[in-house]
């Protein structure tokens, strides 16, 4: 039994607009994917290809139009009061932004020490405060940061302290929403390694989103590529990186900047060709994709089956 | 029609722009603090030259400050001085700070969702941009737009005049901006964090895109950024900066084969393209002083491992030198040895 299954998710926005026209964004469409114990999950996209959507629908902040969620084998899909709650100590979310997730009126003691008010209500102050100061110190924040305000603290350690309260109430997943890209390469560093130690030791599993393929290079042990809303590419994170299947994974690895100066490629052709765009109808991708072909048109996007699943007609072959 | 670029012809300067000994301060409930100290650098066109450093290390507002921009938040200059060809832009008056700003210097800044004004039409803004520069009537301040945009590689701009901001995404709006940037013909460039916002395959097409124009007018290209790898796919020279002054100047070669203050090369290895998935990072402990709490000695040293009762003296700017490699630290010998970096 997986720790997190996840079947089927969709999940559609409507906008209307000025013309009066309503448009339809399908942001999460047929999105499956199972989490292990202590295992890391990287959703990896650009904006707009749904993975943040995916996170808030795993963590139920979102309902989903469709589809399912199981958690440690109980589906929690439509799960309310009492019985969701009950379920939520055991997956905690950690926010991108650690300047805005952290209530600037509370004192850190106060915060992190929330989610234990809900699910611990036996403790009581004295216990609640020991067992901030143990994740904190966990986390590598101080004692004396308990009676501190949000303020008075740099990113780096804004973002120890949100990840200090999800760990407060002992979870076993992690929703970890693009958690270090708001923070300086060395504070970046410094936060990855401290995620890597926390796993280790408590056998945490992760569903990790970020855009960064370099960090979820040093974290992942699965990758899934979302391009429009879908699963496109899923597997092995060394697997992805040394070979990718679908052009559109080849494509963001091969957007990342050059590591040596040496390494500079010769200038393409810089017009807009599709920069942003997605096709209606057939493989999203297309329009992009360098090698589309027209059998692309009619694809329907089904994942193949195998441990490296994608979503492509025409895979890449493996390099030699 | 460019009378300003007639005087320069007849003045035999090199057309460079000086940044020397600088230092500024930012205001603070307790007084000013100092948040750039002696910051000297040149910048020729046809460079590009990449100003690296974490948040909090005084980039921003030293490439702010070549606009005078920043005044009116209270950044004061302290000392020094910015030369455009000779002329100390301190002394200009308002009216020539209008031609300078966007006429002989552009900027390109790092938010393209909020440096457009929502409710004027792209047509508008960039035509503004031109007529101010440029002795153009409407038509023809038209067609120089619609030439600039496809220049930067944008289709239909005939339609994207008629366009708000609202409906171009974040890769085209910062496309319009350097369209913008580029309407005066400037002779420099000033790109603070120019891709930061912007998703990886988009920052990619970014970065060829200021490329060609940057070699294909001769710019001199001033790149303010945190990342190495924007730094490696653009950059000649490096300065990299870290509380307040330069630590580190050296051309792009010298500083990715010979990173050598310990600064630097911390910051490379922490980079996660650098690392391998199962071993821990080499992350830099602690973090970036506040301005104004800097160390006596090296500012570095407190987190630095290599550091030690002689770093407590403040370090001149080229302590070590090799050609025009230079570095503020007194321990290079020790740390051009393998850095173990750990938290």
């Amino acid at each position: 039994m997986s720790l997190l299954s996840v079947k089927g998710l969709c999940k559609s926005f409507h906008a209307g607009s000025w013309s009066g026209k309503d448009h339809i964004t399908r942001a999460v469409d047929d999105v499956s994917f199972d989490i292990e114990e202590g295992e890391t999950l990287a959703i990896v996209g650009e904006s707009g290809s749904g993975k943040s959507t995916t996170a808030r629908i795993v963590m139920r902040l979102l309902a989903a139009d469709a589809g399912r969620i199981a958690l440690m084998g109980e589906d929690i899909t439509y799960l309310k009061g009492k019985a969701m709650r009950n379920m939520r100590k055991h997956m905690q979310m950690v926010f991108q932004d650690p300047f805005a997730s952290l209530n600037p009126r509370m004192r850190i003691v106060e915060t992190v020490g929330e989610g234990l008010r809900v699910h611990a209500p036996e403790m009581n102050a004295k216990q609640r405060r020991e067992r901030v100061i143990e994740v904190l110190e966990h986390c590598g924040t101080g004692v004396e940061a308990l009676d501190r305000y949000p303020h008075q603290f740099s990113g780096g350690q804004r973002q120890r302290i949100g990840i200090a309260r999800a760990l407060a109430v002992s979870p076993r997943l992690l929703v970890l929403d693009e958690p270090v890209s708001a923070l300086d390469v060395s504070v970046q560093a410094q936060i990855l390694n401290l995620l890597s130690d926390l796993q280790n030791e408590q056998k945490l599993a992760y569903l990790f989103i970020s855009h960064d393929l370099s960090v979820i290079k040093q974290v992942a042990d699965r990758v899934a590529v979302m391009f429009a809303g879908r699963i496109v590419e899923q597997g092995n994170a060394e697997v992805i990186y040394a070979s990718p299947k679908h052009p559109y994974t080849r494509a963001l690895l091969d957007a990342r900047p050059v590591e040596h100066p040496a390494q500079r490629k010769k200038p393409t052709d810089i017009a807009v060709r599709s920069e942003e765009t997605v096709a209606k109808s057939g493989c999203a991708f297309r329009l992009r994709c360098p090698y589309a072909q027209e059998d692309c048109e009619a694809f329907d996007g089904a994942l193949s089956t195998d441990d490296h699943a994608f979503a492509c007609l025409h895979p890449l072959k493996a390099e030699s | 029609m460019k009378c300003w670029k007639a005087a320069l012809a007849s003045a035999t300067l090199t057309p460079m722009l000086e940044i020397e000994h600088l230092s500024l301060s930012i205001p603070s409930a307790s007084g000013p603090k100092p948040a750039v100290s002696d910051v000297t650098l040149s910048l020729e066109s046809g460079r590009v030259l990449g100003l690296v450093g974490e948040s909090g290390c005084g980039k921003s507002i030293t490439a702010q400050t070549i606009l005078r921009l920043g005044e009116h938040q209270g950044i004061e200059r302290t000392e020094g001085t910015v030369k455009l060809d000779g002329q100390d832009i301190f002394t200009m008056q308002e009216s020539e700070l209008r031609v300078l700003r966007g006429g002989r210097i552009s900027m390109i800044f790092q938010e393209p969702m909020t440096a457009l004004n929502p409710v004027f039409s792209i047509g508008a803004q960039i035509t503004e941009v031109i007529r101010l520069h440029l002795d153009l009537t409407k038509r023809k301040a038209c067609e120089r737009a619609v030439s600039l945009l496809t220049d930067v590689g944008l289709q239909q701009p005939e339609q994207l005049l008629r366009q708000y901001p609202d409906s171009l995404s974040g890769g085209m709006r910062q496309r319009v901006l350097i369209a913008m940037a580029m309407a005066a013909d400037p002779d420099y460039i000033i790109a603070d964090e120019p891709t930061t916002a912007l998703d990886v395959s988009v920052q990619a097409r970014i970065i060829d895109l200021l490329r060609k124009l940057q070699r294909e007018k001769g710019l001199g290209m001033l790149l303010v950024t945190h990342d190495f790898g924007l730094v490696a796919e653009l950059a000649d020279d490096v300065a990299v900066m870290y509380a307040g002054h330069i630590v580190e100047y050296g051309s792009v070669e010298a500083i990715f084969d010979h990173p050598t203050h310990p600064y630097t090369r911390a910051l490379m290895d922490c980079r996660p393209e650098a690392a391998s998935r199962g071993t821990p990072m080499p992350a830099i402990p602690g973090q970036v002083p506040a301005p104004g709490a800097w160390p006596a000695g090296c500012r570095f040293a407190p987190r630095c491992r290599w550091a030690d009762a002689a770093c407590e003296q403040p370090v001149e700017a080229e302590a070590w030198h090799h050609g025009g490699h230079w570095a503020r630290c007194i321990h290079v010998a020790k740390s051009t040895k393998p850095l173990e970096l750990t938290e």
